[in-house]
């Protein structure tokens, strides 16, 4: 039972990095702006989150360079694709490259190492401790040591399913998304919106870097995404870009991740178990791709 | 006179698209715009409706001179236009579409209900029947153009313009829109229609002007004229009718033996068994969509066929890839010109050399021979008439009859034995089609055998010796030059028989 809770509870923690990505990735191809720089965001976005919080000692301003860093990122990726009409292709994987290499260099100039670095003295974000529940043994380890980012993701794909759904502008950036042509005859500046609109998400990339550096103890690790966010893109491609969906489809993945984290010590090999939450990635397109192919030969 | 245009002059390059254009509009009149493609009418108004800017000349609105930057200044002084390729978003609803930019809100959230509201009412005081929270995904193509008319109008637009809006119409959807002209019009609304459609011209407008080669020729009050004047305004000179002499049939050439195509079950096409005579051109006459194009498809190797043979010059060529029946001598002008017809990306020369790439002298072990491809080109585009700036153009940058008139020039030179014309005239402009039929004639005499689809009966009829009905996927009669009338046909085209006595 215990076992249970504790599988929830790292599978909590896995989905909210990935659900915060993936609401960024629905903004982005919604309005049509192909994102596959997301990797390298969040890789820098957590770097930076350490680098701050390691100088400065302070978890807010720390939040707040990883949001920023994120929104650079963001926007360099937005105005080469969407005013310099790069490939959106190439321009995200420099961009990943960029940061790989950037962070690893980093990390060699300022710590000397080229592993991890784990200062035992560094506290990582505040963990929140629901109220009411710590006499209740199985929801209190469910629920233990999340942050309050970690809480704060699910609430933001509420907020991006209102946005996006309910208010003039989420409607406005749904339509330009679809016909960008139909939208720039009405007079609506579509670059601008695109632009805006993707820079702005990208903070959620931001909080996501957050949790990886910090949500636990404070650390940084080399390559510390570990491909999250292509995860991540693969979660918005299964619920379509809708906020609500990609909780869904991230706690798949989340899921997963834990799956093969809980299995370790196990006679399965660790190389193998490493694999799980990708070959699930790619078996989960797989089956979605037939099943809405199967779905569209049925409409017809 | 509710918008004046004074000494309008616009030049691309070196070419003058409008030379001292003059016109004006009163309030609640229909008044038409007619000429051929190129004549200089759809510049004159993407002038008006803020697209392009004129070199010199003055634009008045409501006594006004105005001066428009973009679409946003003209819609700001009530000028709408409802475009040919339409401007929707497919996933949204009618009311979210006709509501875009100008939005009913609540603080920061959309009032739908009272946007549908909105909505209904116009619908319902302009007489224009649409359900506002239908998906455009699900619209028929009469019913977006609606949608694009109630844009305009939620948007207060006084003056609408409309761009060929009848080309993308069935005969029935016309009709709905040219008494949706009229009410508009008896609604206070004034409008101007560009077309080269004359029927609709003298069905609905009170005052036409006719342009040629950037200028306007004319001006006539509708009830003052007739189709025979227009046309011959705009083109110069008289139109002319075919002199055709008796068909002198030679050896069958292309034939098909109880062609069939299944798809997913439903048959596409039963039982297709025709012949067309070298020194012949048969015509098949129907409805858009009664498997025509699948038809034309399967003979030329572009789709797979499921039963029966195609044989081009008696050698069996069923489903054999597209190359190998091109190589049996069969030419194919296709159906849509963008799509299967030409590279829209693509140059003129790189256009005009497709199929005869591997051919010399245009190349030699797999060398390409610049200079013979240019000259090729060069040729063919002097020869047919074909206006563009240069052999090197993009081919999407041409009118689209002169991009028909470049892939015409292509197939026919091929000089195959077998011909397949696909609605070989769509959408382009009297001369242009005037000449493209001029052509098919002449391959007629010199003994090609030429297949010729088209949604325009007046062109089967007055092209083909023999023509055969198609209708649901069957072949419902066949007829010689001269032995049937169009009212007969049309009975068979929409599945009618006929009543022998």
């Amino acid at each position: 039972m215990t076992y249970l809770a504790q599988v929830i509870n790292s599978t909590i923690r896995e989905i909210t990095p990935i659900l915060l990505v993936a609401l960024c990735a629905g903004v982005c191809s919604k309005v049509q702006v192909f994102n596959i720089a997301l990797e390298g965001t969040l890789l820098m976005s957590a770097f930076f989150a350490f680098l701050t919080h390691y100088f400065l000692r302070n978890i807010f301003l720390s939040v707040a360079v990883a949001m920023a860093v994120a929104m650079c990122m963001t926007l360099v990726m937005s105005t080469f694709i969407v005013r310099l009409k790069g490939q959106p292709m190439i321009v995200g994987m420099a961009l990943n490259t960029f940061a790989r290499g950037f962070t690893t260099f980093l990390l060699s100039v300022i710590f000397h190492t080229k592993g991890a670095v784990n200062p035992s003295d560094l506290k990582g974000l505040t963990k929140l401790e629901l109220p009411g529940i710590r006499n209740i043994p199985f929801l209190s380890t469910m629920f233990s040591s999340l942050t309050i980012i970690d809480y704060l993701a699910f609430v933001l794909a509420v907020v991006m399913f209102v946005v996006m759904y309910r208010t003039v502008i989420g409607f406005r950036l749904r339509a330009l998304g679809i016909n960008k042509s139909a939208a720039g005859s009405l007079g609506v500046n579509v670059p601008r919106y695109q632009i805006v609109a993707t820079t702005l998400s990208g903070s959620m990339i931001g909080l996501a870097g957050c949790l990886l550096t910090l949500g636990r103890n404070a650390m940084f690790i080399q390559d510390i995404s570990g491909a999250r966010g292509y995860v991540a893109l693969a979660a918005n491609n299964l619920c379509k870009g809708h906020p609500l969906g990609a909780i869904l489809s991230s706690a798949l993945f989340g899921f997963t991740t834990a799956l093969a984290q809980s299995l370790q010590g196990t006679a399965i090999r660790q190389q193998l178990l490493q694999c799980i939450p990708y070959i699930s990635t790619i078996a989960a397109m797989a089956f979605y791709n037939v099943y809405a192919k199967a779905k569209a030969k049925r409409q017809a | 006179m509710i918008f004046q245009m004074k000494h309008i002059t616009k030049t691309y390059d070196n070419v003058v698209a409008n030379d001292d254009v003059s016109l004006h509009l009163n309030e609640g009149e229909i008044l038409s715009i007619v000429g051929e493609n190129g004549a200089g009418k759809s510049t004159i108004m993407k002038i008006l409706y803020g697209l392009e800017r004129p070199d010199s000349g003055e634009i008045i609105v409501g006594g006004r001179p105005q001066r428009f930057h973009n679409p946003s200044d003209a819609m700001a002084v009530g000028i709408g236009m409802v475009q040919q390729h339409f401007m929707l978003f497919e996933q949204m609803t009618v009311t979210e579409n006709i509501v875009f930019k100008n939005e009913l809100k609540k603080g920061l959230f959309m009032d739908m209900d009272r946007a549908v509201e909105t909505v209904r009412q116009l619908s319902e005081r302009y007489g224009l029947k649409i359900d506002p929270r239908a998906r455009i995904a699900d619209c028929p193509v009469g019913l977006r153009q609606r949608v694009e008319i109630l844009k305009i109008l939620y948007q207060n637009a006084e003056i609408i313009i409309f761009d060929e809006p009848s080309a993308v119409l069935t005969p029935l959807e016309v009709e709905a829109l040219l008494e949706t002209l009229r009410g508009l019009a008896k609604a206070g609304k004034s409008i101007v229609l560009i077309t080269h459609k004359l029927q609709e011209v003298m069905a609905v407008s009170d005052r036409v002007y006719v342009m040629r080669q950037g200028r306007v020729v004319a001006e006539r009050m509708a009830a003052d004229t007739d189709m025979e004047e227009l046309a011959m305004l705009m083109v110069g000179h008289p139109l002319a009718s075919y002199e055709i002499d008796p068909p002198k049939p030679g050896p069958v050439l292309l034939e098909t033996k109880s062609l069939s195509l299944t798809e997913n079950g439903r048959r596409v096409l039963s039982d297709i068994s025709l012949h067309v005579n070298a020194g012949e051109i048969v015509g098949i006459a129907g409805v858009s969509g009664n498997g025509q194009s699948e038809l034309i498809r399967c003979i030329t190797g572009l789709e797979k066929s499921t039963g029966g043979q195609v044989l081009v010059g008696g050698k069996d060529v069923t489903n054999r890839s597209v190359r190998a029946i091109r190589d049996a001598g069969l030419a194919h002008i296709s159906e849509d010109r963008y799509v299967w017809g030409s590279a829209p990306e693509g140059t003129l020369e790189e256009n005009t050399l497709m199929v005869r790439q591997d051919e010399a002298p245009f190349s030699k072990k797999g060398i390409v021979n610049q200079r013979a491809i240019r000259d090729y080109a060069a040729r063919l585009i002097r020869e047919f008439n074909v206006k563009a700036s240069s052999p090197v153009q993009k081919m999407r940058e041409l009118s689209g009859g002169n991009a028909q008139k470049l892939i015409v020039a292509r197939e026919m030179s091929l000089d195959t034995p077998v011909l397949i014309c696909c609605e070989p005239t769509r959408g382009i402009d009297i001369g242009a089609m005037e000449a493209i039929h001029r052509r098919m004639l002449q391959r007629r005499e010199q003994g090609s055998a030429i297949l010729l689809v088209s949604s325009e009966l007046t062109e089967v009829m007055s092209l083909s010796d023999r023509i055969y009905v198609i209708f649901e996927g069957r072949l419902v009669g066949e007829f010689a030059r001269g032995s049937m009338d169009d009212k007969h046909l049309g009975l068979l085209m929409v599945g009618g028989t006929i009543n022998h006595e």
